[in-house]
């Protein structure tokens, strides 16, 4: 008998056992299928309840006005979608969205190189260093979003400080000032995201064999080419990872902002995200219908560009 | 003006509500206030949105629980910034607190939408409308029915800070003065202050209508809504937000960009200006922050311009329309707007109690201060915060359209007239 055969005749009733004298349980089949279709299927459910349902609902709705609460549904076609692409914060809100993506993405070779070094043979407290950058990651971005919000405060701001005592006389208002803002707060979006950033990488960069440098230094190559042509090279199925993980991330850019911007920002219109848009529209102004055709765009929007970075993958990721 | 202006203006507002909108079939619930006694058991929550009112809002409930031992009340927190659109999102899901916290700008877009239940029974328990203002009792009221009991209401003035205009060496406000002296003031100040960090007035332009801009409108001789029309792009209006330009030009007022940073409540705390223009629920607080010092610190009603004028609001309590316990619902708001309570709000500073007659006890709260001239102000002088059906549309699209004013980006007169056909377009969509 083989050892699952054996923990199945001491445990409780065995589900799915194709006993030979073909004895039914109560409500169930005798095949051996039924049983592991209906744990998917509870979980099928839960996934189509809470994932799918609400895609197809949003869908629905973006093709309706309803009153401030959501009730009388009127259908009334594409007119969401025409208000939507009339309005000039919807492309300001996609500018916004992608200079936040970009410079979060600038953190991925940051994370790259601050892994390397944090995984170089030989080097000790590895797994105080690994603690020190995901510690960050840990915390809540409404939270550190408000330790921020205070370093860079205009006038008592740490930040401020630091530069008028290295001379500048007149340092900007980091998050109230219109253009600034939004890279202030992709600059801590790039930081925060270092952290989990750096622990994926780690573990990729364990999974690279050892043996592969010691052949590289055999023939002579020195630390930085075998960086680049060892640890880079199979690193990238990491980094892909990484890569699609912090577009979709800044594509959905909104617990930052509405920690650091607020309402009356004067810098509020310039830095409203995709999310941010989709939040006014249906929460403070109370119009779902729009709404709903944000997120619609949204998706659509996350898609294309995970599409094109599927296909794009087949030019530089090495599966080895 | 009159205080008899001020009623008709709250009228004339409950009669818009009732004429704009037809209304749903209300559930009847009459009965509802009858059934309770000292065994009722139930559970309720109750949302508010000021931290600071949190001391008088648990000993208000405390005694509540006196009378009915057997409700649990859990209070229900959210900040300003957010409790509206938490309470909208909540009233989506059938999940309204069940008494709470209502505005008059939000009263007819939930009471219109069947989200309130109406109080009309409410008498039953104790309540006589007669004892609040009667521009309160209208602004909480909707089709002929009563959706919220007044809590308290609140004009604005000016908080000055003594030390400061002496160190400036500028005389104190007096009263009846201008916006002419109130700007040589602060200019006069911010000169003097400019390299420790001190302002003449900082005041929240950015986001705090009713403690600024509202009032200038009116002072000018504007108006912001007339039935279903904007009066953002009248020339007087226009001056109403013009002059927070000019003074933030000459650096006499905080530009938009400084009071986000640092809330001007706390700048004024903390001396960083020597003027800001706020609520009378702002005295409390800062009664409590500058303990022992109270003598440095004075309150003046807000400098004339055309006419002397004030923006008046005030908050209410109101039953969901869906509450699970009405009766026990009732009771508890009937008991937070009671006498009772009334009476520990004013004790406690807290808020200026909408009852008949706590007034007085509110202003003996802060004897070194003339917080008179906020009651003055209800009584002589104020104007009915303005509201449409969906005010928050148009009213959250304000700092869009009114920052770059201030801060100089646009020129006033093309900011306002964007601003009015926004909310042209907005209140023709109401229905």
């Amino acid at each position: 008998m083989s050892e699952a055969g054996a923990r199945g005749a001491m445990s409780a009733p065995r589900p799915g056992s194709a006993s030979p004298k073909g004895r039914r349980r109560r409500g169930s089949p005798t095949s051996v299928g039924a049983w592991p279709l209906a744990f998917i299927g509870l979980l099928m459910l839960g996934v189509a309840v809470f994932y799918y349902w609400p895609i197809v609902k949003n869908i629905i709705i973006s093709f309706q006005q309803t009153n401030a609460f959501g009730g009388d549904p009127e259908f009334v076609g594409v007119d969401n979608y025409k208000a939507l692409f009339a309005d000039p914060s919807l492309m300001s809100s996609i500018g916004n969205t992608l200079l936040y993506t970009v410079i979060v993405l600038l953190g991925i070779p940051l994370s790259v190189a601050i892994a390397s070094m944090i995984e170089l043979p030989g080097l000790r407290w590895k797994s105080l260093y690994r603690t020190l950058f995901f510690m960050p990651y840990l915390a809540m971005p409404m939270a550190i979003g408000q330790v921020w919000k205070i370093v860079y405060n205009g006038n008592f701001g740490i930040l401020n400080q630091v530069l008028r005592a290295l001379g500048v006389s007149d340092p900007p208002y980091w998050i109230v000032t219109p253009g600034f803002a939004i890279v202030a707060v992709s600059i801590f979006g790039l930081w925060s995201s270092i952290g989990f950033n750096v622990i994926i990488l780690s573990s990729g960069l364990k999974g690279i064999s050892r043996e592969l440098y010691e052949a590289a230094s055999i023939d002579g190559a020195t630390g930085v080419k075998q960086f680049r042509w060892i640890t880079v090279p199979l690193l990238t199925p990491s980094i892909f990872f990484l890569t699609i993980m912090t577009t979709i991330g800044g594509f959905q850019l909104f617990d930052v902002l509405f920690a650091m911007i607020g309402n009356g920002n004067p810098a509020e219109s310039r830095t409203r995200s995709l999310v941010t848009l989709f939040y006014k529209q249906a929460f403070v102004n109370s119009d779902q219908g729009t709404g709903a055709a944000i997120a619609i765009v949204i998706l659509v929007f996350v898609a294309i560009v995970t599409v094109i970075q599927f296909i794009g993958q087949k030019k530089w990721v090495n599966y080895v | 003006m009159k205080r008899r202006s001020f009623l008709t203006g709250a009228a004339a507002l409950a009669a818009m509500a009732v004429a704009g909108c037809g209304s749903k079939e209300s559930g009847g619930s009459s009965s509802a206030a009858q059934k309770i006694d000292a065994n009722t058991e139930a559970e309720l929550t109750l949302a508010y949105w000021s931290k600071t009112q949190t001391a008088t809002v648990t000993e208000n409930i405390k005694s509540f629980n006196k009378k009915y031992p057997k409700i649990k009340v859990t209070t229900n927190l959210t900040g300003w910034d957010n409790y509206f659109n938490k309470l909208r999102t909540q009233a989506k899901g059938n999940e309204l607190p069940d008494v709470f916290w209502m505005n008059g700008p939000n009263l007819q877009l939930f009471a219109s939408n069947d989200m309130l239940e109406p109080l009309d029974a409410i008498t039953s328990l104790g309540i006589s409308w007669s004892k609040y203002p009667k521009a309160l009792v209208d602004l909480y009221s909707y089709d002929g029915k009563h959706y919220g009991i007044p809590k308290d209401y609140d004009t604005i003035g000016v908080f000055y800070n003594k030390a400061l205009f002496k160190q400036a060496g500028v005389e104190v406000p007096k009263a009846g003065w201008t916006w002419d002296d109130f700007h040589e003031k602060a200019k006069k100040i911010s000169a003097w202050g400019k390299s420790k960090g001190i302002w003449g007035c900082a005041s929240p332009i950015n986001i705090d209508a009713q403690s600024t801009y509202y009032n200038t409108i009116l002072q000018a001789g504007g108006y912001i809504v007339k039935g279903k029309k904007s009066g953002y792009d009248d020339p007087k209006s226009i001056e109403g937000l013009q002059c927070w330009a000019d003074w933030v030009k000459d650096g006499s007022v905080a530009s938009p960009k400084i009071v986000t940073d640092t809330n001007p409540e706390d700048m004024f705390k903390a001396g960083k200006t020597a003027m800001t223009w706020d609520g009378s629920w702002y005295a409390g607080d800062l009664a409590t922050t500058i303990k022992g010092h109270e003598d440095d610190y004075g309150v003046i009603a807000l400098p004339k311009k055309e006419k002397e004028v004030c923006v008046i609001h005030g908050l209410s309590w109101s039953v969901s329309k869906n509450s699970k316990n009405k009766a026990a619902a009732f009771a508890l708001a009937a008991h937070m707007a009671g006498e009772q309570s009334q009476k520990v709000e004013a004790k406690n500073g807290t808020a200026i109690p909408a009852y008949s007659g706590a007034a007085d006890a509110w202003v003996k709260t802060f004897p070194k201060w003339d917080v008179q001239v906020f009651v003055d102000a209800a009584t002589t002088h104020s104007e009915p915060y303005p509201v449409s059906l969906n005010s928050d549309v148009w009213a959250s699209k304000e700092p869009d359209y009114f920052i770059p004013i201030f801060s100089g980006a646009t020129p006033a007169k093309s900011g306002a007239k964007q601003m009015a056909d926004f909310m042209n377009a907005a209140l023709a969509k109401e229905k």
